[in-house]
Order: C-alpha cells, then sequence, then structure tokens
C-alpha cells in the first residue's frame, strides 16, 4: 500500500492569471469545512470559543484568525479552517455544542475553493451569475449561495476593490462542478487576455 | 447604373478609408461606416432580393432596422453563413460577401417568379383553402405538401455546419436603462447619471444621435452648439462617468417581466476578419436587470399603401434623409416625394440643398401650410396638392410614376399622368416605436394627431420619452428626454436636480399635418390593384380586405390567415396600414380593431448568441467522481446518469463493450468486482426525532434499527407510487446516513426539507447533503473480504462480527474509512467510503490488492446485470412513478402496522388495490439466447392480433446473464404475481412474438434453490 | 424570469428557485378516517387559480428554505412573499388587473388591450 493521497478536484489545473494583474484564478484545496445547522444563539458561544468568530448577520460573513464563518440560511453556517483541521474542529464543536439540537457535519471534501481576485474579477463573474456584483451590489464578507451557469456554488468577497490585487472573489464549489466552474471562468475572461481552459472532455460514449 | 452617387461634405463614413465587398458576386466599393445598403445606393443600386410568396424584386425602403424587405445571406461558409441579413444594418468590411435570397437562379432571372404572374390565384389563405379545406385535394395531405411549399417560399439558407463562432452572455444589473441613443434617450441618459445612478444607454446603430444624424447638423442648434457638437458633448459626458456603460451596435430585443431586458450586441460583425478578435464573441446576449427603463426608441415612418408600391426604388421619406445625412448618399437622381403630411417635405428640401433633383412633391392633402409651399417654391420644387400616385413603372427599379387627382371623397379623378422619376420617397406619417412597451404588457393608446397608437398605460417601471411617445417636435423630445432621465433615477432612489434644459433653434420641419390615408385609391378595381402592405410577406390590401369579407375579423386571426407582420420584420412598418386597412374594411376605427400582439424578439436573434458560452463542452457540468481519471485512463465508456458521467463498462483492447459486460459482470461472482458508487446521494440526518422522521418518509419501520446498522428503505409520493429507494445506516441514535439513488439525491433532500419545513416543524431533524463529501468504492465477490482485509484496519470482517446490513468505521493507512456491508448484487460486498479526496488513492489502492485475486472494475451496466440476476429493482427502471410496493411484490418492505407514512393512505385506494394491476415478475424467454428488447409489450397469443393488441404489460429490464447462462428478463405483467408459470408472448416490431415463461424474479436465488 | 425576494436571502433570480406547488394545502393528520375522493382530493387536486394565487417556493441553491409567495398568475405580479406557517398578507385584492384587463379565464388576447379614449391614464 501507498502513502495516502490526498487529491483535489483540480489538481490538473494550473492557476490562471491575465495580464498586468487584471486577474488571477486558483484553487485553494482542502480548507477544512464545517457546515453547522442550529439557530445562531445555540451555535454562537461554542463558534466563539472554538474558532473565535462571531455569528455573521444574515447574508455576511464573518472572520478571526484563522477561520471564517459564512450565513447560508437562518439556521445554517458553514465554517472554514486551514487544511487539516477538521477532525479537531469537529471534535471540539462535538464538545462544546454536546447536548444541543444541531448537526455539525465534515464537508471539507465536498467543496473545494476557488479564488478569483483582481480587477477583473467582477466582470467575469458576471458572465455567469444574475447577482448584483456592482461594488455598490456586493461588498466585502458579503455571502451568496447561487448558480454560476450551470454550477452551484458559496460567493463570499474577501478583500474589497481598494485593497492590493483586490477586490477577492471565493467561490465554494462541489467536487464534480469544480472542473466546469473553472473551465468557464477562464472562458469568461478571455477577453481580458486570460487563457482559456477546456472543460474535460472526449470521454467515450459510443457502444 | 454607374456612377456614384456620393455627396461631397455629408455623412459619417470615412472616405479616407474605402471598403471593397461582394454582393451578387460582384466587387462593390464602399467607405468604411457604410451599410451594405447606402454602399449599394451609392453604387445606384436598389434591388437586392425577392419576395417571400411572388419572388417580386425587392430594394432598400429604409434606412435601419425597420426595412422591410431588404435582406440578404452573409457569408458563403456552409458553416459561418447567415440569412436574412439586414442590408441597412450590415456594415461593409473586407471580404464581405453577401447575396440576394429566395432567388434562382439568380437575383435578376428568378423563375419563382411564375408564382407573380399567377399572383390572381394566390389570395390570401390559398394554402389553406387548396390544400386542408379542399375537397379536390383531400386525397392528398397537408403533409405532402407542406415540404414543397416551404422549400419554394422560405427566405434565406441556415448554415449546414456547426457554428465557428463563440458567442457569450452576460449579466448586469443598473438603475436606469436608457434604451436609444436619439436625442431623447441621450437627453435621459444624461440626466439620470448626474445622480449618480448606474446607467445603461442602448443604441442599435454603431452611432449616438438617432434622429440628429439623419437631418442636416447644420441648421439645428441645440443649446448653442450644433446638433453635432451637442451630440458629441453628451457623448463625453457619458464617457467620463463611471457609472455609465454605452452599447453601441446593441438592440434591446425584449422586455421581459420585472424589468428584464434582453439587449443583443454585435462586437465584430462590422469588422473585417484580420481586425476580429479572437478573444471577443462574435456577438455578447447582455441580460439586463434594470430598477427603471427609459424607452426613448424613436418613431418608424410608415409607407404609403398604393397601387405598384412595391417597386425598388420606392423608400420611405426617413430613409432618403437617412442616407443623405448619415452616409453622405442621394438615394436618387430624381426623386419624387409621395406623402400625406409635412414630414416627407423635409426630404425635399434637404435633396435640393445637397444640389439633388426633386422630380416634385404628390402630397394627397387638400390644405397645405402656407410656409412649406413657399420654401418648396423658393428651392423650385413642383408641388402636386390633392394628387396621388396611382401606379409606377419600371421593370427592377421604378423609372416613373402616374399620377392623378383626388375629389373631396378621396377618389380618383382625371386622367394620370406620368412623371419620370428612379426613386420615390414616400412618407405615410409616423408610428411611435412601441414594440418594447408593448413587450412590457403596457397598455397603447391611439393618437389621432398621428393617427398610430402610442404608449398609453404602463404596467412595468418604465417611461417613454420622444418620439417613440408621439413626441416628434426636437425640443419637446429633449425636454421630454431629460424628465424622463430624472424621473428614473429619482424612481430609483436617487436624488438629482432638475436644470435648464437647451435650447433648441431648427429650420427642420416639426409639423406633421397628417390626413391618414390607408389606402390611396387606383381607380382600378381591387384584383387589379398590387398595393402591397407587407413587402415581405407579399400581403396585399386586397388580401386583408378578403380576409375580413371571409369573416377573419379578429386582428389576430387575419394576421394569421394572410401571414400579414409574419416575417422577420414583425410588420414594424406594415402594421398600422394593415390595421387601418382592416378597419375601413369593417367600418370600424382603428383602436376598435386594435393590434396584433408584439412578441420578443424586435428583430431576429441568432440561436448562437441566445445560446452563448454554454455550448460544446461548456454546454453543462461533466460531473465526475475523484476516481473519473482512473476510467478514463482505462479506456472506459461512459454513461450519462443525471448531469454524472459513469463509467459503463471497461472494454479491453480488442474486447466489445457487451463481452466486456459479460467478463465483468462473471469476475463479480467468482473472484471479485470493484464499483465506483460515490454517485449515490448522500444525506447526514441528525436529530432526537430523526428516527420518527424516517418512519415517516419510508415505507418500513426504522424503530429498533440499533447504531452500527443498515436498513433498505422504498420511498413513496403522497400518490402511493415509488419514487426511491435506498440503505440507511444508523450512525448513532439520533444521526443517520441516507443513501439515495444517483439521479434522485437532489429531489429526494427537497422532498425531506419540504416535509421537515412544512408539515412536520415541531420535529427536531437536521438535514445536510454529503453526497460529494465521500468517494465510495463497492467491491463484492468470494475475495472481496480477502482483499478488503488486506488494506482496512480495524475492522473485524469476519462475518460475525460485521455481519450482513451492518456498518463499521476503520481505517485504510491514517484516512479514516467508513465500511457498509450492503450488496446490490447478492455477493458478500463492501461498500468502502472515504473522504473524496482520497478516493482516487483509495481505488488504487483497492485495484493494487486486488490484482493477485483477480479484482475486476466493473461499470454501471454489469451492476444492472447483477442486481437483476438477484432481481433487485431499480428506481425508474422498474419503476415509472406508476408502480407501488405492491406492484413490486416488495409488501415486505411495507409496515402496515407502523403509523402515517407518506404515500401510506394512497396504498388502500380502490385503484392501488385492483387486483387486476401489473406486477412485477421474471421472464425467462422459451430461447435462452433471445434477449428481449427493454420496453417490448407483452400479449397473451403467439401470433400478433390486428390492431388494437390487448397489452398486458411491458419489460422493463433485460440482460444475457453470464452466470446463469442465458437470457433474463423482469417485467410488469397484469396480475403478473398470481400468474407463475404461465406462457406470455413478448411482441417485436415486425417480427413474430417471442414465448417466455413467467416466473419469480431472484433469478440467482431461483437457481441456487433458495427460495424466490 | 422574475425576481423573488427570499425572506431570508433577498431578491434574487427565479433560476435559483424550484417552485413547489400551490400552498395553503395542510397535510391530512387523519388520513385513515378519509374516504378515498377526499384523499384523492388532496393529492391530486388543485385550483389552477387565474389571479391571486398562493404557492409555495424553495430557494434551491440559497438558504435552502420553503417560502410563500402571493403571485398574480395572470400577469406574474407578485404582491407578497411571507413564510411558511403564516397566513397570507391581505393584498388588494381588485384582481386580475391584467393591463388589458382580460376575462379571468381564457386568454382574452384581443383588442382589448387598447386603452378606450376615455381612459385617460398617466403616460
Amino acid at each position: 500500500m501507498t502513502a495516502p493521497v490526498r487529491r483535489s478536484p483540480l489538481a490538473h489545473r494550473k492557476p490562471a492569471s491575465a495580464p498586468d494583474d487584471l486577474l488571477h484564478l486558483s484553487e485553494r484545496a482542502f480548507d477544512a469545512k464545517i457546515v453547522l445547522r442550529g439557530t445562531p444563539d445555540i451555535l454562537g458561544p461554542a463558534l466563539a470559543e472554538v474558532a473565535g468568530v462571531e455569528m455573521p448577520e444574515p447574508t455576511r460573513s464573518t472572520t478571526s484568525d484563522r477561520h471564517r464563518l459564512l450565513w447560508q440560511s437562518p439556521d445554517e453556517f458553514l465554517l472554514l479552517g486551514p487544511k487539516d483541521t477538521e477532525l479537531a474542529l469537529l471534535d471540539a464543536l462535538q464538545a462544546a455544542l454536546d447536548g444541543a439540537h444541531v448537526q455539525i457535519v465534515n464537508v471539507s471534501d465536498y467543496h473545494t475553493t476557488l479564488v478569483l481576485a483582481g480587477p477583473k474579477a467582477r466582470e467575469t463573474l458576471m458572465t455567469l451569475s444574475t447577482l448584483d456584483l456592482h461594488p455598490r451590489g456586493f461588498t466585502v464578507d458579503q455571502v451568496a449561495g447561487t448558480t454560476f451557469g450551470h454550477a452551484l456554488g458559496w460567493l463570499v468577497q474577501t478583500a474589497d476593490d481598494e485593497a492590493e490585487g483586490g477586490p477577492v472573489f471565493e467561490i465554494l464549489v462541489r467536487w464534480s462542478h469544480a472542473d466546469y466552474l473553472f473551465c468557464e471562468l477562464t472562458h469568461g475572461a478571455r477577453a481580458f487576455g486570460m487563457p482559456e481552459s477546456k472543460p474535460l472532455s472526449g470521454e467515450l460514449m459510443e457502444i | 447604373m454607374s456612377g456614384t452617387s456620393r455627396v461631397q461634405g455629408r455623412g459619417l463614413v470615412d472616405r479616407s478609408r474605402p471598403v471593397t465587398f461582394r454582393f451578387d458576386g460582384r466587387e462593390i466599393r464602399g467607405f468604411e461606416g457604410d451599410t451594405i445598403a447606402s454602399a449599394l445606393l451609392a453604387n445606384g443600386e436598389i434591388m437586392v432580393g425577392r419576395s417571400f410568396k411572388y419572388h417580386r424584386p425587392r430594394g432598400i425602403v429604409g434606412a435601419g432596422s425597420d426595412d422591410p424587405a431588404a435582406m440578404v445571406q452573409v457569408g458563403d461558409d456552409a458553416a459561418a453563413t447567415d440569412p436574412n441579413v439586414m442590408v441597412t444594418t450590415q456594415e461593409i468590411h473586407a471580404g464581405l460577401q453577401a447575396g440576394p435570397q429566395n432567388c434562382w437562379p439568380s437575383l435578376k432571372y428568378d423563375i419563382g417568379v411564375l408564382n407573380d404572374v399567377f399572383m390572381r390565384f394566390f389570395p390570401a389563405g390559398f394554402y389553406y383553402k387548396t390544400f386542408m379545406g379542399s375537397d379536390r385535394f383531400r386525397w392528398l395531405n397537408w403533409m405532402t405538401f407542406e415540404p414543397l411549399i416551404r422549400a419554394a417560399a422560405g427566405l434565406g439558407k441556415a448554415p449546414s455546419k456547426p457554428d465557428p463562432d463563440s458567442y457569450e452572455s452576460v449579466n448586469r444589473h443598473c438603475d436606469v436603462l436608457v434604451i436609444g441613443a436619439g436625442p431623447a434617450g441621450l437627453a435621459a441618459a444624461t440626466n439620470a447619471a448626474r445622480s449618480g445612478a448606474r446607467v445603461i444607454l442602448v443604441e442599435e446603430t454603431p452611432h449616438l444621435g438617432g434622429s440628429l444624424l439623419a437631418s442636416d447638423g447644420d441648421t439645428t442648434t441645440i443649446g448653442g452648439k450644433s446638433a453635432a457638437d451637442w451630440v458629441e458633448a453628451q457623448k463625453q459626458k457619458l464617457s467620463e462617468n463611471p457609472d455609465v456603460t454605452v452599447l453601441t451596435r446593441t438592440t434591446a430585443f425584449g422586455y421581459y417581466a420585472m424589468n428584464f431586458v434582453g439587449l443583443i450586441q454585435r462586437v465584430k460583425d462590422h469588422l473585417p476578419e484580420h481586425q476580429r478578435d479572437a478573444k471577443q464573441p462574435r456577438q455578447r446576449v447582455w441580460r439586463i436587470r434594470a430598477k427603471q427603463v427609459v424607452l426613448a426608441t424613436g418613431a418608424i415612418e410608415r409607407p404609403l399603401v398604393f397601387n405598384e408600391n412595391d417597386r425598388p426604388g420606392i423608400m420611405l421619406a426617413s430613409a432618403v434623409r437617412t442616407f443623405l445625412h448619415r452616409y453622405g448618399v442621394l438615394a436618387g437622381k430624381r426623386i419624387l416625394i409621395f406623402a400625406n403630411n409635412d414630414s416627407a417635405w423635409q426630404t425635399a428640401f434637404d435633396i435640393r440643398a445637397a444640389g439633388g433633383e426633386v422630380a416634385g412633391i404628390v402630397d394627397v392633402r387638400r390644405d397645405l401650410d402656407e410656409g412649406l409651399a413657399l420654401r418648396a417654391l423658393k428651392a423650385g420644387i413642383s408641388v402636386h396638392p390633392r394628387t396621388a400616385i396611382v401606379g409606377t413603372h419600371g421593370r427592377h427599379r421604378v423609372d416613373s410614376a402616374f399620377v392623378a387627382g383626388l375629389d373631396d371623397g378621396g377618389n380618383i379623378r382625371g386622367t394620370r399622368s406620368r412623371i419620370e422619376c428612379d426613386l420615390i420617397a414616400v412618407s405615410g406619417g409616423w408610428n411611435p416605436n412601441v414594440a418594447l412597451f408593448a413587450q412590457s404588457r403596457g397598455k397603447l393608446k391611439w393618437d389621432e394627431g398621428l393617427a398610430s397608437f402610442r404608449p398609453g398605460q404602463s404596467w412595468q417601471e418604465e417611461r417613454s420619452a420622444g418620439a417613440c411617445n408621439g413626441t416628434l417636435d426636437l425640443a419637446d423630445a429633449i425636454a421630454e428626454g431629460a424628465k424622463a432621465g430624472m424621473e428614473a433615477a429619482r424612481a430609483a432612489d436617487f436624488t438629482v436636480r432638475a436644470v435648464k434644459q437647451p435650447a433648441v433653434e431648427t429650420d427642420a420641419v416639426q409639423t406633421l399635418n397628417l390626413v391618414p390615408v390607408w389606402q390611396v385609391p387606383s381607380g382600378l378595381p381591387r384584383e387589379k390593384t398590387k398595393a402591397f402592405v407587407d413587402l415581405q410577406d407579399d400581403v396585399k390590401a386586397s388580401d386583408l380586405q378578403l380576409a375580413t369579407e371571409e369573416g377573419y375579423d379578429s386582428v389576430e386571426h387575419a394576421k394569421r390567415y394572410t401571414t400579414q407582420g409574419m416575417g422577420t420584420d414583425q410588420g414594424k412598418t406594415s402594421n398600422v396600414n394593415a390595421f387601418g386597412i382592416m378597419a375601413e374594411a369593417r367600418g370600424i376605427t382603428v383602436p376598435e380593431v386594435g393590434t396584433t400582439t408584439f412578441r420578443q424578439p424586435y428583430r431576429p436573434v441568432t440561436i448562437g448568441a441566445l445560446g452563448g458560452q454554454h455550448v460544446g463542452a461548456h454546454f453543462m457540468p461533466r460531473r465526475g467522481t475523484p476516481m473519473h481519471d482512473w476510467h478514463r485512463a482505462q479506456n472506459a465508456i461512459f454513461e450519462p446518469v443525471g448531469d454524472w458521467l459513469r463509467a459503463r463498462a471497461y472494454p479491453k483492447a480488442g474486447e466489445s463493450f457487451q463481452a466486456a459486460v459479460q467478463r465483468e459482470a462473471r469476475a463479480a461472482r467468482t473472484t471479485a468486482g470493484l464499483l465506483d458508487a460515490t454517485t449515490l446521494g448522500k444525506i447526514d440526518i441528525r436529530g432526537k426525532d430523526a428516527r420518527t422522521f424516517l418512519n415517516r418518509v419510508y415505507t418500513n419501520a426504522w424503530s429498533k434499527l440499533a447504531p452500527g446498522h443498515c436498513r433498505y428503505g422504498l420511498m413513496l409520493g403522497e400518490d402511493g407510487m415509488v419514487s426511491d429507494d435506498g440503505v440507511t445506516a444508523c450512525i448513532a441514535d439520533d444521526h443517520f446516513h441516507m443513501t439515495t439513488t444517483t439521479g434522485g439525491a437532489a429531489s429526494v433532500l427537497q422532498k425531506l426539507e419540504d416535509y421537515l419545513q412544512t408539515e412536520w416543524p415541531d420535529l427536531d431533524v437536521w438535514l445536510t447533503t454529503v453526497t460529494e463529501q465521500w468517494a465510495v468504492a463497492a467491491i463484492c465477490g468470494p475475495k472481496a473480504e480477502q482483499i478488503v482485509a488486506s488494506i482496512v484496519d480495524g475492522i473485524d470482517l469476519d462475518p460475525a462480527a460485521f455481519p450482513f446490513m451492518t456498518w463499521r468505521d476503520g481505517k485504510i493507512g491514517s484516512v479514516p474509512a467508513r465500511v457498509f456491508r450492503v450488496s446490490f448484487t447478492g455477493e458478500v460486498s463492501y461498500e468502502i467510503n472515504v473522504p473524496a479526496t482520497y478516493g482516487h488513492w483509495l481505488w488504487e489502492q483497492l485495484i493494487a490488492a486486488g490484482k493477485p485475486h483477480g479484482l475486476t472494475p466493473y461499470g454501471t451496466e454489469a451492476m444492472h446485470l447483477l442486481r437483476a440476476e438477484k432481481g433487485f429493482i431499480i428506481v425508474g427502471q422498474e419503476t415509472d412513478g406508476t408502480v407501488t410496493p405492491g406492484d413490486l411484490r416488495m409488501d415486505w418492505a411495507v409496515a402496515k402496522k407502523k403509523g402515517d407514512f407518506i404515500g401510506k393512505r394512497s396504498l388502500s385506494r380502490s385503484d392501488t388495490m385492483r387486483d387486476d394491476r401489473k406486477q412485477l415478475v421474471g421472464l425467462l424467454t422459451f430461447d435462452g439466447d433471445h434477449v428481449p428488447m427493454e420496453g417490448a409489450q407483452i400479449i397473451g397469443t403467439a401470433d400478433e392480433p390486428a390492431p388494437p393488441v390487448p397489452m398486458q404489460g411491458h419489460v422493463t429490464s433485460a440482460y444475457f446473464s453470464p452466470n446463469l447462462g442465458r437470457s433474463i428478463a423482469m417485467a410488469l405483467i397484469k396480475r403478473g404475481g398470481q400468474r407463475m408459470g404461465e406462457t406470455v408472448w413478448i411482441a417485436r416490431n415486425g417480427d413474430k412474438p417471442v414465448p417466455a415463461k413467467i416466473v419469480g424474479y431472484d433469478f440467482l436465488g431461483d437457481a441456487k434453490g433458495e427460495a424466490a | 424570469m422574475f425576481v423573488i425576494d427570499c425572506p431570508n436571502c433577498g431578491p434574487r433570480d427565479q433560476s435559483e428557485f424550484v417552485y413547489g406547488g400551490e400552498a395553503h394545502i395542510a397535510r391530512p393528520t387523519k388520513s385513515e378516517d378519509m374516504t378515498d375522493a377526499e384523499w384523492g382530493e388532496f393529492v391530486f387536486m388543485r385550483t389552477n387559480t387565474k389571479g391571486l394565487f398562493a404557492e409555495r417556493w424553495w430557494h434551491a441553491t440559497g438558504c435552502r428554505k420553503f417560502f410563500n409567495m402571493l403571485r398574480n398568475t395572470a400577469t406574474d405580479e407578485i404582491h407578497a412573499v411571507y413564510r411558511i406557517g403564516e397566513k397570507p398578507p391581505k393584498v388588494d385584492a381588485d384582481l386580475p388587473a391584467t393591463p388589458a384587463g382580460e376575462a379571468s379565464i381564457g386568454s382574452g388576447n384581443d383588442a382589448v388591450k387598447i386603452m378606450r379614449a376615455d381612459a385617460e391614464a398617466g403616460s
């Protein structure tokens, strides 16, 4: 048996960039990701203790040094943390919330994270998203679960337009939509000089 | 037809950049900025094609997207050719190839013109009357004729090969969307933008300015600036504002619900190949969601309907002005004006000012404005009041008009005389361009002064300004635009202070004084009058009159009967005239006739643009599992399951698909098989009421399932029909791991959330999908235990310690793994779950560990075969939404004594209790080599009787079983469960039915002598 | 394409939502006491209203919550969005206020869409 190898859904894709730092697209694999179901009053103290994050307002996210907490619904939150911390987080949250009516689920492998950064990030997203992504319509720490073309994902803005290299957006996308979305984003950014990645295809379908 | 008609010093074309293109096989010269139409006119040409039905010569009538019939085929590449391109909008560029449509063998000698000779025999409704309603032709049917008729009619040719161009659709939100960049639109956009609102301004042509570009810029001043300078100043203001987007060469084609507006931007169509940026799409669809919309789409001049009015060389008076001022082209050498209003007189004055010749002004009105008459006199233009054109002459272009006086009753009086001319500039008045307003579901209103419809009551958040609102006067239009822009910004929650609007001074005719004339009399009997209303569809006034007489009173019926307005132009220039003619024929007013429905798209949009970037490999996500690359590397054959691509079989080099399936299925029972089962839906269920919840959503009982154990469950709809199935494991008393079918994952989760949120909010249960958190490898067969034992730590695999329908946590290396001892094959089987990122690694470990034991990966086809050998159903294959658990003879999976569950009550409905329902059984064909076709009908006789054939059911699954050495099938057959051993026949298309015996469906168990 | 104002996530494009059918049809709790006809009424019968209609939507890509919506099915006007369990709010029910003033059944696709001369309205 060989040593375990962890492979991300976009292991076959290299980060892509448009000239002049107009846009950068890359995968940040293996973030710890924990879904928490429960009401904010029950979850709040545990999350503050374990991850140092406050409960976010609807459609927003909050951060601490190592964590980001995304609002997903009035009783659903997604905690992000550094790689390889998911089992420790699970245990700590489980302990802090023992006996409460909550659900704590490890979804670290369910999603991967696409990071889209640079002055053309908004326009690129607008080729796929129906959200109002104007700086007045979508701001730092805002969160939306939405569609990107035919892919589903959670969008969060992590750095504002004035920040160096900003704005920065992260999209949490499920494993099986990741390649499609990566390619759609490079396709949508063609006009900015982004090299286009073609979706994997060519599987034999004929008998 | 030689020489150029360019007028020095006019137009926006760039005379330093000559452009040569090909039309109808000939080289034509123009300048950058020309359209095909302006370049043809500059070269003295005007005929561009033939009409739809009668193949009559058709020329250039309009100067923009309102032109009814001047369409060409662009490009001669089978992949990139475009039909129905308007010569009035297509800009010329080097390499452009355009050809006439609807004529063969050539533009000027067209065989279809025979239709014209027989025009009298093609009245309104001809096709319906002849081929659908007539007794004479009843022996022939419409289907025989339709293709012939379509081939003979038709417009351009569709491309026959895949489109090589790329397209894109993008989304935008804005506060104010302004459609049209004429004087009103520019005023609206600049005034809205002052507020800080996000403004998008859309202009169909390459230039901002609209009607100002179709007039002499030196004779009009706005705010003390020449019209051209004013336009430039507005453009500057807009371009300096970062919150304003100006889109030219962009048409708003559809106004949909909630201020959702579709725009089509022609990004590269005007450029020669070498200037087309490969990074840009050919066309782009903008999907705009606007808080407020300002419609400033202008007005469309309507022609006059008179005898022989469809000859090339008969053009809208406003188009003549546009060609003169926008393109610097005099459309004719000797131009006759024919009008019923003042605005067309401006055309005569402009022609004279440009040094052209005016053959006269023929005006149907008796009372003419004295000032205008004086101006005409000064310009040396002869004026013919109370006169009408009653006929025209000229083969491929008009060469003269016949005119006659009118009496007070509007009838022809006196003799007709001839006026030589090579162009007739016509104006019947102006129709506010209300297409988008009407699409937005606004209510139209009749305007007596315009004798046309204009916006009445708005329905959505929009406002009309300028000519599209019936305001033709320039100063009024600018003021109205400014007001609309500010009001829109305010309605979008911005603040803007009113400022003084610029003063407008102009020599241009601003009055209308229209006297409506829907059909100009010709003095000829109706059947001899060729007065065309719709030039694209060849609808004559007489067709509309005939339709009315035949009872097609409703405007919508008459439209379909005559094809009025059904062409690609949507009747932009012709519809109001048609309504007027119908009103006269019925003796009622035009508003009483009403309008036909204005539909999207306003002008044709290529399908490619609507598809956008979502084509080819970008069409849909191709969902693959973490092991996908491995399957690809093995040259697996894939099949789509939902959006997933699953490995269907792994043929070896030289091996057929069927042989591979047989080999894989045999290995799974003789050594070991390995299946990628990652795609199964997985839902994590947690909460103190989780058991209660499962009891209510599954048909069987869950109260006593202990942690560590698994159970199979059937899910029904409230109608009692099987909707999904799967195995659910008890992780802890309040924690379960549910699996669903691959295709049912999303809908099951939705359904469970639905019940939890709306019916049973009192239950403390949480649901979270974990489908893609886990990669799943299912290993089965006699050697499975040995192989699993070699890589899994921490689980005692002894069947006594790890029995069937239980699960255990263990490790593979350092990776946590959850192993389920469940089986979809009947063999000893382990479904190994690891976090998805380890899936590929897990798969490789299993392949390596299984190699010495003959482990064989198998695909979904062998999986189907293996489960059928054991008689396990597949939801969606054995079921089709009409099948109950009883029909499947799976009553064992229904707990009748427990409380209510979804669909329970329906199981005791009289219909579901019928004893003659179809039931699932096994079928063994007498000939064991014959594999029936899935879906084949079951009948009760050895020979197929004459229809209607009594049907007894159908085959749901059929395979050749390598493990039983014969074919097996499952079927839903009436009363099947009570008919064991009976013979039925499987019908075949055009072949003798195949006899088969009804048996139980656990083929493998029966073969081994187990109970069925 | 509508914009639907999700009670949790705010206004979003219709493509994010899944239609959930007619609202306020409670699942019977004593179905065993119901006749086939009564049960069939619950399972199969819906009102198919033209005009003001209470319906359910599911914000599939976002909060995954069901909610109710009052929509005029003749005009696609959304009059109210409210949570599951809440009663439909009172709205001005002079309906259907279609721009064409069409009949409450049938397409009404006829000349009625032209304003009468005496019906003055702001433009």
